[in-house]
């Protein structure tokens, strides 16, 4: 088997590579050279031609023959080709601008894939198109021009005074207006214009705007995509542009800021958009690009950690924004609280399509009052974040149950009684409670009541053996032959359960390593790693065990990914058949990875 | 330098006394073999995975290997060979039955060390910690073939431990894994646990090491190369 999969999985994102059948992307990568250059030594020049080079890591630095400089470019970045600086092709050297690890794919396989394949060659001739396609699509869907459309055009007759023109502009908060005699298009005056040929020209505002508009301006058609709106952009150098109808009427008005933002459905825009709704219907409205964000977000191929801890942020900014909305009508809180996220969001390792899991600490006992003001929050709360697509926790562990909306003293009586007691029942509540984070409130009251509540885990050998007794319940599946186990509960016949096998009991096994350690927080990888910095744990088996996390969950959320694609809830079974045999075996080697770790761990409790 | 003749001694006298043709071919070049700078020395990265770390019991379930040829890795050199340990060298029979299932349609353990010792022959072999991966493979080519084979090698990790105890920072327990070093010198993180992406990460390594010590005097082979 000759295999290419680390060359080809980097690429097959990438434009131009994107355009390449499989079969011609494992062709090409079995063509490729990987050389590792030390910052600022030379890597190759742009003549005679040296074939495509491609940045796996680092970044590399172009420049002329008086080593004047013409560009950077860096990880994915590629040059060899002809390159056009300022408009104009010219020759250039290539330096490592930092040590850089560079693939390099030979003049004569480089030309033989731009003979096979027109798209990829079209890349070479056109790049800036190819670009936006890179940046605005996510793959498979273009973003149509009139889905950028967010209001009527801003019109004015041609014959009013460009005082009339700047009055509307900003009566209207837009930065240009289209002049129009009767019902059809005749020009447009943007700020600019205003700027430029009335304010600069020492032009008096009372006269006609026609005369400063500019005539006849390009238009787009609707029916159109976002590449086409940024194309005709790019070339005349236009900010705005309107757009007609199929019967050349104006219809709108797209600029570049529409186009800019359109190809920003970054998690952290969603962000900052939950914060500006200003009602639950609002934010449910938000909550409709959930699907297709995480499906962006999902297929960006970044690490599955980060991804998590996104999907983590946009349910805690949705939590945070319910509560202040939920302030708002209830009037503010009268006490100090702290609204907590338990489980995966506590720990942020979220994947989409999660339940609710949360509590409150209230600073003190609530009388009758103040008890029923928090349940009314709670309730707005839970009940928001189920429309919004976050369900009920079917065990009920949410705010909204008077059991885990009580005081500080209260939760810690909780604790105290689950460590004490040590029955499957309270092991399974220390599981859910002890990955706490506050999302919203006071912080402080959290950090008392997990330094409480660790400290006595610390200090309770017995609870945690009962804790260990609990891990060993859920193996991985191996079977005794090392083969896999597949499930079968009736709704789903076959498929690995890699949250509930794979999963669970990693997050179990750095939760124990983390209390023996006196360790409070609540995410997997940093408890692994501080586990490991205090010694709790051989660093080399904390690595193994970020590392088998890391790629079960790759499998499960590019599992989810597919099925978020297809229309589908995410889920966790992953059947065996969709799994490619490399796959197979690197899953089977993470998975012997936890048998290995629950036996060191049975060891050191003797539980058998 | 009598190491080195020693060495190449040893080789060539087992190559005359070896029936295996791909063997016997491996042992003589390895017998002439000379290498000095890394971006002239065409070399062999390998990694393997066994079922265990006591080579006299465990078997090698995968190899995987990439070959380097004037300081650039060739992808198309890539190779991963599975193992089904179902028939092979050896006894230790409770091990083939925990594997058979797995490995069910990988290839004969003589299949696999055939395709990698014709690959490695004419090279410098290069490992992460080769200890243990050595062994093996003698193991398993004396159980072949009743040669035991000759290696000139350059291992990673060796160089990092003995470059940082030249600066006087031993290294600590975990600091010279793979993918640490990796990160050090900037160099990606690939999955791991799989016996391919480790061995081109061991050499994407050692073209780093080549490469910085190029800017403070060549990397001289010379000093690291083992015999074994």
């Amino acid at each position: 088997m000759h295999d290419v999969s680390l060359a080809t999985g980097f690429l097959q994102g990438f434009p131009p590579f994107d355009a390449l059948s499989p079969g011609e992307l494992e062709a090409l990568a079995r063509g490729l050279s990987a050389a590792y250059y030390a910052r600022d030594t030379f890597i190759l020049a742009s003549r005679p031609p040296p074939g495509l080079a491609i940045i796996r890591k680092g970044a590399v630095r172009l420049v002329d023959e008086n080593q004047s400089f013409l560009d950077k470019r860096s990880e994915g970045g590629l040059f060899g080709h002809q390159i056009h600086f300022h408009g104009s092709e010219s020759e250039y050297r290539a330096e490592a601008a930092e040590d850089s690890l560079i693939w390099h794919l030979s003049q004569e396989d480089f030309e033989r894939v731009l003979a096979d394949n027109a798209t990829f060659a079209a890349y070479f001739e056109n790049l800036p198109r190819f670009r936006v396609r890179a940046a605005l699509d996510p793959p498979g869907r273009a973003t149509q021009i009139l889905e950028l459309i967010h209001r009527d055009p801003v019109t004015l007759q041609a014959a009013r005074s460009i005082r009339e023109a700047a009055r509307l502009m900003s009566e209207e908060r837009v930065s240009s207006v289209l002049i129009m005699r009767g019902d059809e298009l005749k020009g447009i005056v943007t700020d600019k214009d205003l700027r430029d040929r009335v304010l600069a020209a020492g032009l008096d505002p009372s006269e006609t705007v026609e005369r400063v508009m500019t005539r006849d301006p390009e238009t787009l058609a609707c029916s159109g995509d976002v590449d086409q709106a940024l194309l005709a952009m790019i070339r005349g150098n236009f900010r705005h542009l309107p757009v007609m109808d199929g019967h050349d009427r104006v219809t709108g008005l797209v600029t570049a800021g529409d186009l800019l933002r359109a190809q920003s459905e970054h998690p952290l825009r969603m962000v900052s958009d939950i914060h500006k709704q200003g009602s639950l219907d609002a934010l449910i409205r938000l909550s409709d690009r959930l699907p297709s964000l995480f499906i962006r977000l999902l297929g960006m191929g970044r690490n599955v950690e980060q991804t998590e801890r996104l999907v983590t942020h946009i349910t805690d900014a949705f939590t945070a924004r319910l509560i202040q909305l939920g302030q708002q009508q209830l009037g503010p809180a009268p006490m100090p609280f702290a609204w907590v996220a338990l489980g995966s969001q506590a720990r942020e390792e979220q994947a989409p399509g999660s339940d609710q899991d949360n509590g409150l600490i209230l600073a003190r006992e609530p009388n009758h009052h103040e008890s029923e003001y928090f349940s009314q929050l709670a309730d707005f709360v839970c009940g928001g974040l189920d429309q919004l697509g976050y369900h009920y926790c079917p065990g009920e562990v949410m705010a909204m149950n008077a059991r885990w909306r009580v005081s500080l003293r209260d939760w810690m009586r909780h604790f105290d009684g689950w460590i004490e007691e040590g029955d499957p029942k309270s092991v399974m509540f220390c599981g859910i409670f002890f990955d706490m984070r506050c999302v919203h409130g006071d912080a402080q009251l959290v950090d008392t009541l997990l330094d409480h509540a660790v400290g006595r885990a610390r200090d309770h050998q017995i609870f945690r053996r009962f804790m260990a007794t609990n891990i060993a319940r859920h193996r991985p599946p191996i079977g005794f032959f090392r083969q896999f186990v597949q499930e079968d509960d009736g709704s789903h016949s076959e498929g690995l359960n890699l949250k509930h096998r794979g999963m669970v009991p990693i997050t179990e096994l750095a939760r124990i390593r983390a209390l023996e350690s006196g360790i409070t927080a609540p995410n997997t990888f940093a408890r692994l790693r501080l586990a490991a910095e205090l010694g709790g744990i051989a660093e080399a088996d904390a690595d193994s065990l970020r590392d088998a996390l890391t790629l079960i969950n790759r499998v499960r959320l590019s599992h989810q990914a597919e099925q978020l694609a297809a229309g589908d809830p995410p889920g966790h079974f992953v059947p065996i058949e969709s799994l490619s045999p490399l796959m197979r075996r690197n899953l089977k080697a993470a998975f012997l990875l936890v048998v290995h770790a629950q036996s060191a761990l049975s060891l050191r409790y003797q539980v058998r | 330098m009598l190491r080195r003749w020693g060495h190449a001694r040893r080789c060539q006298r087992r190559a005359r006394h070896c029936s295996n043709s791909v063997i016997a071919n491996y042992l003589e070049a390895c017998a002439v073999l000379e290498p000095d700078q890394p971006g002239n020395t065409p070399m062999i990265a390998v990694d393997l995975e066994l079922t265990g770390l006591d080579h006299r019991k465990d078997r090698i379930i995968a190899i995987g290997w990439t070959l380097i040829d004037e300081g650039k890795i060739r992808f198309g050199s890539n190779r991963q060979v599975l193992i089904s340990t179902g028939q092979s060298v050896g006894p230790s029979a409770e091990i083939h039955e925990m594997l058979d299932s797995e490995l069910a349609g990988g290839e004969r353990i003589e299949q696999g060390l055939e395709a990698l010792f014709r690959a490695g022959t004419g090279r410098l072999w290069l490992f992460h910690h080769a200890r243990l991966d050595l062994a093996s493979l003698r193991a398993a080519v004396h159980a072949w073939t009743g040669t035991k084979p000759g290696f000139i090698v350059l291992d990673t990790l060796d160089i990092e431990k003995r470059q940082r105890l030249r600066r006087n920072v031993p290294p600590r327990q975990g600091q010279l894994q793979l993918g640490r070093l990796r990160s050090e010198y900037r160099l990606p993180p690939y999955p791991g646990h799989n016996a391919l992406n480790d061995a081109i990460a061991t050499a994407e390594l050692a073209l780093a090491m080549a490469a910085r010590a190029q800017s403070g005097g060549a990397l001289d082979l010379r000093r690291y190369r083992r015999y074994f």
